[in-house]
């Protein structure tokens, strides 16, 4: 038999691992009418309509700027925080460490 | 490493300590003040002592919510951890085109924010447009996870098991890797078994990640909020509130700031004892290991 | 500096003045004699600022196991605490 055993184990791994990303993929490529109708494994009609209104609508671009803001603040500070404090904590030794 | 003694060190730690100072500290200190409190509104305190606490301590809801946050946490840890170790067992070894696809898509799940984990499992188990749903309701198996309690638990355990699974693989088979060759040759020689081998060469030198893995899976699931709370909101009834959701559940759902802060500060106090262990067990093994 | 907004009240004011007293004291103790890691009955080591917090951390659990148990006066609680906090600091 060729069938590794590890590969087969893995491979069942990663397909539980992908089945509710995939099922997110064919919703996304479905219309809304479509997906709280119909049940299907593909899209009966390919619409990439999602992808326009989530990087065209304000209301969600929006998302995006305040994560990114976010984000880089947060790093911004934490290292600029944490790193002198890092570096002390392991080059010196003081009283209270 | 040789560490220089030199006072001066501490200019450096000074930020994080006004910045932890500012913002946890500070607030710990309004919760304390809380706990001890009681409102009419507007406002206005009076002292009541120690009757939130006592209050919390003897309520069945709060007995109720812990109880399922122990059952849920050991069954997670017992699907997670032994599944975990077996998957990395099985991971490609070599270096090469098939690990690197095998890692990066492992720990797919890992990077989706929690509450889309949480919407993308309610609609994967509705029956009318989810996979999973569709499938089993064909396989004639009666599954509601808004109805039915231990449909919901079932769910919220596979979503758990799904999202955090990947974390003690990718933390096994780190730990595997670091196994040199010369142990696996000896055992070839000795013409051990492959279950000897796990025993004696595998788990011994896995024991820091475990741990580290399983004290992380721990608290983790200890702490567990938006994932139940985006998929069933409590359970058909209570049937799968955790503890943190209770905790919103009292604080903002019902404003009872009092009883709210006793019980955070219950939870806060049991935390900590854990991350202290952790953090313990983690410095010292890293002394043992020679670093 | 109007510090009225978290709500204090005077017992939690003197039991955080007093852990920060307690912090300060230690300092000061470990300014005064040399102190050295020392391995205790858990097998690990410990600093004495590790042992004032593993004693303040059994301490607020004892404190939530009396009240629990027994119900409100909790000055016997604070009793063992004491105890439970000398012998930590004995053997740990």
């Amino acid at each position: 038999m060729k069938i590794n055993k590890s590969a087969f184990i893995m491979t069942l791994y990663i397909i539980f691992l992908m089945l509710p990303i995939y099922w997110l993929i064919n919703m996304s490529l479905k219309t809304n009418q479509e997906i709280l109708t119909t049940f299907s494994l593909w899209p009966n009609d390919l619409t990439f309509d999602n992808y326009m209104v989530i990087f065209t609508d304000p209301s969600w671009y929006n998302g995006y700027l305040n994560s990114i803001t976010y984000v880089v603040m947060n790093m911004v500070i934490s290292l600029s925080v944490a790193l002198p404090a890092a570096y002390a904590f392991s080059r010196y030794t003081f009283m209270g460490d | 490493m040789n560490k220089t003694h030199n006072q001066k060190a501490w200019f450096m730690v000074l930020p994080v300590v006004l910045l932890v100072a500012f913002s946890a500290v500070i607030p710990l200190m309004t919760v304390v003040n809380y706990s001890v409190q009681d409102t009419f509104g507007n406002n206005e305190f009076f002292w009541v002592g120690l009757e939130w606490f006592e209050e919390i301590l003897a309520s069945n809801r709060m007995h109720d919510a812990l109880g399922r946050q122990v059952i849920f946490t050991t069954t997670i840890l017992l699907i997670e951890i032994p599944l975990g170790i077996f998957v990395a067992l099985h991971m490609p070894k070599k270096s090469g085109f098939w690990s690197s696809i095998c890692l990066v898509l492992v720990a797919l799940p890992l990077l989706i924010p929690w509450n889309v984990v949480g919407t993308i499992w309610q609609i994967f188990g509705r029956i009318d447009i989810g996979l999973l749903g569709y499938t089993l309701d064909q396989m004639g198996i009666d599954y509601n996870y808004t109805q039915d309690s231990f449909a919901a638990w079932v769910t919220i355990i596979i979503m758990d098991v799904w999202h955090w699974t990947s974390l003690v693989v990718l933390l096994s088979y780190a730990g595997l890797k670091s196994i040199p060759d010369a142990y696996y040759q000896a055992a070839k020689i000795d013409q051990a078994s492959r279950l000897s081998v796990f025993r004696y060469i595998e788990l011994p030198k896995m024991k820091g990640v475990l741990l580290i893995a399983i004290l992380l899976r721990f608290m983790d699931s200890f702490m567990i909020y938006t994932e139940p709370f985006v998929v069933t909101g409590g359970g058909p009834g209570s049937a799968t509130t955790f503890l943190s959701i209770d905790l919103v559940k009292m604080a903002i759902g019902q404003f009872d700031l009092g009883p709210a802060a006793a019980f955070s500060l219950i939870y806060f106090l049991v935390i900590l004892l854990i991350s202290w262990v952790f953090y313990t067990v983690m410095v010292h093994s890293d002394k043992e290991a020679g670093l | 500096m109007d510090l009225s907004w978290m709500g204090w009240t005077v017992p939690t004011a003197i039991f955080f003045i007093s852990i920060a007293t307690a912090l300060v004291i230690m300092i000061i103790w470990s300014i005064k004699t040399p102190q050295a890691p020392r391995v205790g009955i858990l097998r690990f080591e410990t600093t004495p600022g590790d042992r004032l917090f593993i004693s303040l951390l059994g301490s607020a659990f004892i404190c939530l196991g009396w009240l629990a148990l027994f119900g409100a006066p909790l000055w016997w609680a604070l009793l063992v605490c004491f105890l439970y906090a000398l012998s930590v600091f004995r053997w740990v």
